[in-house]
C-alpha cells in the first residue's frame, strides 16, 4: 500500500489549561485512534506549531520541535483560558489595494496563512474601517463603519500606488495617530524603487514587499503581528482581572466551551470526522473579559479558520 | 477500469501548461495561483483569472478609445491604465502580456502616438492569445472534473 499505517493516524493538538480536561480529551482522542499532544496554553500551542518568534516564554519546559517534524491534523482548544483565549490566535489583517485582482490574491494568501482578512479598495476606506473618521470625507454609501473597540487589526498591508491616498500617505496618517501607530504596516509595490522603499521604511513601515507577493513573504509577518496581540493581551490584563477557567468540568457530551476547528481532510478519510463536530462558540456563556473577542461568526472573513500547517492542504 | 479519460485529460492539461510556460506566456506566478487553490477555495484560479479578464478588457477598451481620438493628448492617462495592466498581469503570471504592456508604456512616456498604436495592437494580440489559452485550459479542467466523476461498475 502507498500509505504506511502510522500515516493513517491523525495527530491532534489539544489545548486546555485544566489538567483534568487535558486528561479527558487525551483519552477521548486516543479512543478515536488519534495521536495526541496536549499543552496547557495558547502560547505553548503556537510554540509547538513553530510560531516561536516574538513570543516571550520564560518557561523552561517550553516545547520546541522543528516545524517540519510535526504534522498536526487538528487543534482542539478550550475557549476560556487565562492569557490567550482561543479566538485570539487568529490574526486579523486589513489589506488595502485598488486593484480587484490584487485584492483577491492578497486575501487568498492571507487566508492560506490562517489570517482573517478584511479588504478595502482605498486608504480612505481603510481609515474609516479603523475608525479614524474625523476629517475624512466619505460619500460612499457602502462605507464600512464598525466601532473601533470591536475591531482588532493586527497588521495593515497596503499597495503603494493608489489614486487619491497612496500607501505612503496612509502609512503617515496611521503613524500620526495615537490609537493606530502601533499597528504594523507593510507596503506592497510592483515597482522596485529604492528611494520609495527607504522612504516607507523610514516612515515606520515594517516591511516592503515587491509584487507579486508570495506566501513565504507573509510568513515573515507573524512575529510582527504577534507583538500587537501580546501587547493587547497585556493591556487587557491590566484593565480587568484575568478570567478564571470554568469552575465546573465541562460535560464531554455538550462541548459548548470547546471551539473546534476542522481541517478539510481528503475525502477518503472522512469517516474519521464523525467523532468531531463543529460547534458554535456560545458567547454569552463565556466569561467575557474584554470586548475585542471575535466570534466564529465573524462576518469579515469568508474563509473557514485553518491553522497554517505544511503538508495538509497539498493536493495528491 | 477507472478514469482513463481523467489520465488523458490530465496529460492534455499538463501539455498545454508546459507549452505556455515554454512560450513565456505564463510564468511561475501562475503556479503560485494554483497553489493557493484547494478544497476551501476550489475555484480560486478560475475566479481570479475572470476578474483579470473583466478588468483588462475595460482597460483595453478605454485605451483604444483614447488613441482613436484624433485630438488625443492624454498620455498620462494611458500610462495610468498601463500601470494597472502591468500590475494585474504580473499578479496572475501573464508574463508576455505584462512585457508588451511595459513596452507600450515606454512609447506613451515618449508621447509617441504611432508607437502607442502599435503597442496597443501588440497588447491586444497577446491578451487575446492568453484568453483563448485560458479558456482551453478551463475547458479541459472542466472535462477532467466530469470524467473523474464517472465510475465504472466493477
Amino acid at each position: 500500500m502507498g500509505m504506511a499505517a502510522a500515516e493513517w493516524k491523525f495527530h491532534v493538538l489539544a489545548v486546555d489549561d485544566s489538567l483534568v480536561d487535558r486528561k479527558l480529551i487525551e483519552r477521548l482522542l486516543q479512543k478515536s485512534s488519534c495521536q495526541v499532544t496536549t499543552v496547557d496554553s495558547g502560547y505553548k500551542a503556537l510554540e509547538f506549531l513553530g510560531l516561536r518568534q516574538g513570543i516571550e516564554s520564560n518557561d523552561p519546559t517550553a516545547l520546541s520541535p522543528s516545524p517540519q517534524e510535526v504534522e498536526v491534523n487538528l487543534i482542539i482548544t478550550d475557549y476560556c483560558m487565562p492569557g490567550m483565549t482561543a479566538a485570539e490566535w487568529k490574526f486579523h489583517v486589513l489589506a488595502v489595494d485598488d486593484s480587484l485582482v490584487d485584492r483577491k490574491l492578497i486575501e487568498r494568501l492571507l487566508q492560506k496563512s490562517s489570517c482573517q482578512v478584511t479588504t478595502v479598495d482605498s486608504g480612505y476606506k481603510a481609515l474609516e474601517f479603523l475608525g479614524l473618521r474625523q476629517g475624512i470625507e466619505s460619500n460612499d454609501p457602502t462605507a464600512l463603519s464598525p466601532s473601533p473597540q470591536e475591531v482588532e487589526v493586527n497588521l495593515i498591508i497596503t499597495d503603494y500606488c493608489m489614486p487619491g491616498m497612496t500607501g505612503y500617505d496612509l502609512l503617515k496618517k496611521l503613524k500620526e495617530s495615537a490609537a493606530f501607530k502601533s499597528i504594523p504596516v507593510v507596503i506592497m509595490s510592483s515597482e522596485n524603487v529604492p528611494a520609495r522603499i527607504s522612504r516607507c521604511l523610514e516612515e515606520g513601515a515594517e516591511e516592503f514587499f515587491l509584487k507579486p507577493v508570495r506566501l513565504a513573504d507573509l510568513n515573515n509577518l507573524k512575529p510582527h503581528m504577534m507583538k500587537t496581540k501580546l501587547k493587547n493581551q497585556k493591556l487587557e490584563e491590566i484593565e480587568k482581572p484575568s478570567n478564571g477557567t470554568a469552575a465546573v468540568e465541562p460535560e464531554i457530551k455538550n462541548p459548548t466551551e470547546m471551539e473546534i476547528k476542522i481541517l478539510p481532510l481528503p475525502s477518503e478519510l472522512e469517516p474519521k470526522q464523525v467523532h468531531l463536530q463543529e460547534v458554535q462558540v456560545q458567547q454569552e456563556e463565556l466569561a467575557l473579559s474584554n470586548n475585542k473577542r471575535k466570534t466564529m461568526e465573524d462576518g469579515l472573513s469568508t474563509a473557514r479558520p485553518r491553522p497554517r500547517l505544511e503538508g495538509i492542504a497539498t493536493a495528491v | 477500469m477507472l478514469g482513463l479519460g481523467v489520465d488523458r485529460l490530465q496529460a492534455d492539461i499538463n501539455r498545454l501548461l508546459t507549452s505556455l510556460f515554454h512560450q513565456g506566456v505564463l510564468d511561475e506566478q501562475f503556479l503560485q495561483l494554483q497553489q493557493l487553490q484547494d478544497e476551501t477555495s476550489p475555484t480560486f484560479v478560475y475566479d481570479v483569472i475572470n476578474i483579470y479578464f473583466d478588468e483588462s478588457e475595460k482597460l483595453l477598451r478605454s485605451l483604444r478609445l483614447l488613441l482613436m481620438d484624433r485630438e488625443f493628448s492624454d498620455y498620462k492617462k494611458i500610462g495610468l491604465h498601463l500601470n494597472q495592466l502591468v500590475g494585474s498581469s504580473s499578479s496572475i503570471g501573464a508574463r508576455r502580456v505584462r512585457n508588451v504592456c511595459v513596452a507600450f508604456r515606454s512609447a506613451s512616456e515618449l508621447n509617441n502616438r504611432p508607437g502607442c498604436l502599435r503597442g496597443l495592437e501588440v497588447v491586444e494580440h497577446e491578451y487575446n492569445y492568453l484568453k483563448n489559452m485560458m479558456h482551453e485550459l478551463f475547458q479541459l479542467e472542466q472535462q477532467r472534473l466530469l470524467a473523474a466523476g464517472v465510475r465504472y461498475p466493477m
